[in-house]
């Protein structure tokens, strides 16, 4: 018997281990051929470090009027800062080693699903006593792996996990969270400490990170509420204030007030409703994005997650809650909500894992349908999220514009670009050249100092720019890169 | 039973939590060693045009962006659709569009504009193309400081204090000169805008 543990044991860490290597491997492949999200990750969270650093760089309106937290630029800025004094002071090459480093980063998210897959196969099972801390594998270890192998595997999240966002860092702390939660509040008797510090830390951090994400720490403290975990609740939201007054004081310390960018972010979009200038969409529209990106298995996996809800009501909850949210809001985007997808995949390998449990006294036969049904219902689930993850929420940012801009950043002649979009493209830091960058119009193209040109194929421009003395050098889908073959006088 | 169990699998653990542990500190290190760089750092723009033709012997214009100048400035505005960059100082172009120009940043309480050539040259005048040449002369920069920039020494200067030409230009006899440094002096909260610095010389 102490064998067959022994093995089992073995067998649970290997088949771990095998799901995040292939976790590593997805999001390398993501490194390497995922194009952007959206400006932002360039604009917000990485052009205002290299601006500071290498005196270029788009300043946005947010960043002129001290709307945005100097957080995480200034976390971007330091291995920034590192990699310049160790001489590499290619900022296309930067942009992607830290998103390898948000890729590797996003590995806890397969911890999580491991975790709290497990955590809610368990606990129902009220009369179970706890599993010891160290125990290995743990009760509910069956939907442990299939948490992580949902977290490690599904298109979406493997595609977002490459983009320097804000959301993504707080996806991160939030999950992990409310995971540490779900724990706190299973355990009776001695309580860890050290977990209760990360607790309140990462629901601080990860709030404080993404404001509209807040219904995961609600959700998180409801959780400790209910399961009377009163000192523990005490304790995280003491700890939850220590980033939140760090925050603060950033703000303080770099746009002069406290709280700063938070009070002047809330008043243009939600008091003065700036956040509809960028486009308004319907109520269901957040509802309707899930629905296309999982046409089949949608209702499957709601359907699920509802007969589990007595379990995994913390990560339902904290998805619906913030869908909900966000609906009220007229401005809508995909990356919104993309927290909702590693909170509902947990809370479906908890239900399915928890299910699994219930197998022990059963009949072969029955296990073995079970089984069967929980695999199908996990590989349709990364089927059809598979079938359905292309796009974004530009659809114009695509992976042939990004294409032609790597390669003009690689042409030593060039002293000045004129391009067709303005939003689309990685800021001075992508392109690692000083020289001026700008939309393109008909006077600039008497400009000398522009030299190179990028357009779409069938741009009126393209026409212009050669009979002002442009030639196309390289073309790659629908654009093309004119280069000037002789200079105006 | 725990006994034959746990230190197989605890072993290989422990062992991997303290290179982890390790590797994070290492790392933890490192990032705190780039943010105390990235907080005292404040770079200037600076950027070098590639020379495309070789300078005249005559008095020409040395910051001409084909000859090859190197430009430095505090800072330029350059939100998401007008960037209205330094180089445009140097772009010699005699009927330029408004974002054709240099303006310095909102946040910049002190803006200047370097130009240096590749050689040293003998400066004759600096010609400066205000923003009053294109848009309002109500933008024109009124109080301004040129200094020569000579090696190992405080070349010759000019202050401008009641500026009010559109094109302003200021005679300025420096030799052995290998650039011109331009301090501003913002008129209220008014950023400064210049479509073009020339420097003559030979």
């Amino acid at each position: 018997m102490n064998m067959t543990k022994a093995t089992k044991a073995r067998t649970v860490y290997l088949v771990l281990g095998a799901i995040f290597l292939v976790a590593a491997v997805l999001r390398v492949l993501a490194v390497v051929f995922e194009p952007p999200h959206h400006p932002d990750e360039y604009f917000q969270y990485l052009e205002p470090a290299w601006l500071r650093l290498q005196g270029v760089g788009v300043e946005t309106w947010e960043w002129r009027d001290g709307v945005r937290s100097w957080f995480l630029p200034g976390y971007h800025g330091a291995w920034m800062a590192l990699f310049l004094r160790l001489g590499l002071h290619n900022g296309r090459a930067i942009i992607k080693i830290l998103q390898v480093h948000w890729a590797l980063l996003s590995l806890v998210l397969v911890w999580a699903g491991w975790r709290g897959g497990a955590l809610l196969s368990r606990w129902p099972d009220r009369k179970m006593t706890p599993p010891p801390p160290d125990e290995f594998p743990p009760a509910g270890w069956q939907g442990g792996l299939i948490g992580a192998f949902l977290c490690a595997t599904f298109p979406l999240l493997v595609r977002f996990s490459v983009h320097t966002f804000s959301e993504l860092a707080s996806i991160l702390c939030l999950v992990c969270a409310l995971v540490l939660a779900g724990e706190l509040a299973e355990r009776s008797g001695r309580i860890r400490r050290g977990k209760v510090v990360w607790l309140g830390l990462l629901l601080g951090l990860g709030f404080c990170l993404r404001i509209q994400h807040a219904t995961v720490p609600l959700l998180a403290g409801l959780w400790l509420l209910w399961t009377r975990r009163f000192r523990v609740l005490l304790w995280t939201f003491a700890l939850a204030l220590v980033p939140v007054l760090f925050f603060g004081l950033l703000d303080r310390l770099t746009w002069g007030e406290f709280f700063g960018s938070y009070i002047r972010y809330v008043r243009f979009n939600v008091v003065q409703g700036g956040a509809a200038s960028f486009g308004t969409m319907p109520s269901a529209w957040y509802w309707e994005q899930f629905l296309h990106r999982l046409p089949i298995s949608l209702s499957i996996l709601g359907l699920v997650c509802l007969l589990g809800l007595r379990a995994n009501w913390p990560f339902v909850g904290s998805a619906v809650g913030l869908v909900l949210l966000l609906s009220t809001q007229g401005h809508k985007e995909e990356r919104f909500v993309m927290l909702c997808w590693p909170l509902v995949l947990i809370a479906l390998a908890g239900t399915m894992g928890g299910w699994l449990q219930l197998l022990r006294s059963c009949s072969n036969q029955i296990r073995w349908s079970v089984r069967r049904g929980v695999a199908v219902v996990v590989a349709l689930v990364l089927a059809d999220g598979a079938l359905h993850c292309k796009g974004n929420d530009f659809a114009d940012l695509d992976a042939d514009r990004f294409a032609a801009q790597a390669w003009i950043a690689r042409q030593p002649d060039l002293t000045g670009l004129l391009y067709d979009q303005p939003f689309y493209v990685p800021g001075y830091m992508g392109f690692s050249h000083s020289f001026p960058q700008l939309e393109a119009h008909s006077p600039l193209l008497s400009n000398p100092l522009f030299s190179h040109l990028l357009l779409p194929r069938h741009s009126g421009l393209v026409g212009e720019a050669e009979r002002a003395g442009f030639t196309q050098v390289f073309s790659v889908g629908n654009y093309v890169v004119l280069r000037r073959a002789n200079v105006p006088n | 039973m725990v006994l034959t169990t746990t230190p197989i699998l605890a072993r290989p653990a422990l062992r991997l939590r303290r290179w982890l542990l390790a590797a994070a500190l290492v790392l933890v290190g490192l990032w705190l060693y780039g943010l105390g760089l990235f907080v005292t750092k404040r770079a200037p723009f600076e950027a070098q045009l590639p020379r495309q033709r070789e300078p005249p012997s005559e008095l020409y214009n040395l910051s001409r962006w084909d000859f090859g100048p190197t430009v430095r400035a505090s800072s330029f505005y350059a939100d998401w659709v007008n960037h209205h960059h330094p180089l445009f100082l140097v772009d010699a172009k005699t009927s330029p569009g408004l974002v054709e120009k240099w303006a310095s940043a909102e946040s910049d309480a002190h803006p200047w504009v370097e130009i240096r050539w590749r050689e040293e040259h003998t400066l004759e005048r600096v010609v400066l193309r205000h923003a009053g040449s294109v848009e309002g002369n109500h933008l024109t920069t009124r109080r301004y400081h040129i200094k020569c920039l000579q090696s190992g020494k405080n070349g010759p200067s000019v202050d401008v204090d009641s500026n009010t030409n559109a094109i302003a230009t200021h005679d300025l006899h420096c030799e052995g000169a290998h650039g011109v440094r331009i301090d501003f002096e913002r008129d209220g909260k008014e950023i400064v805008r210049v479509f073009e610095v020339e420097t003559w010389g030979r």
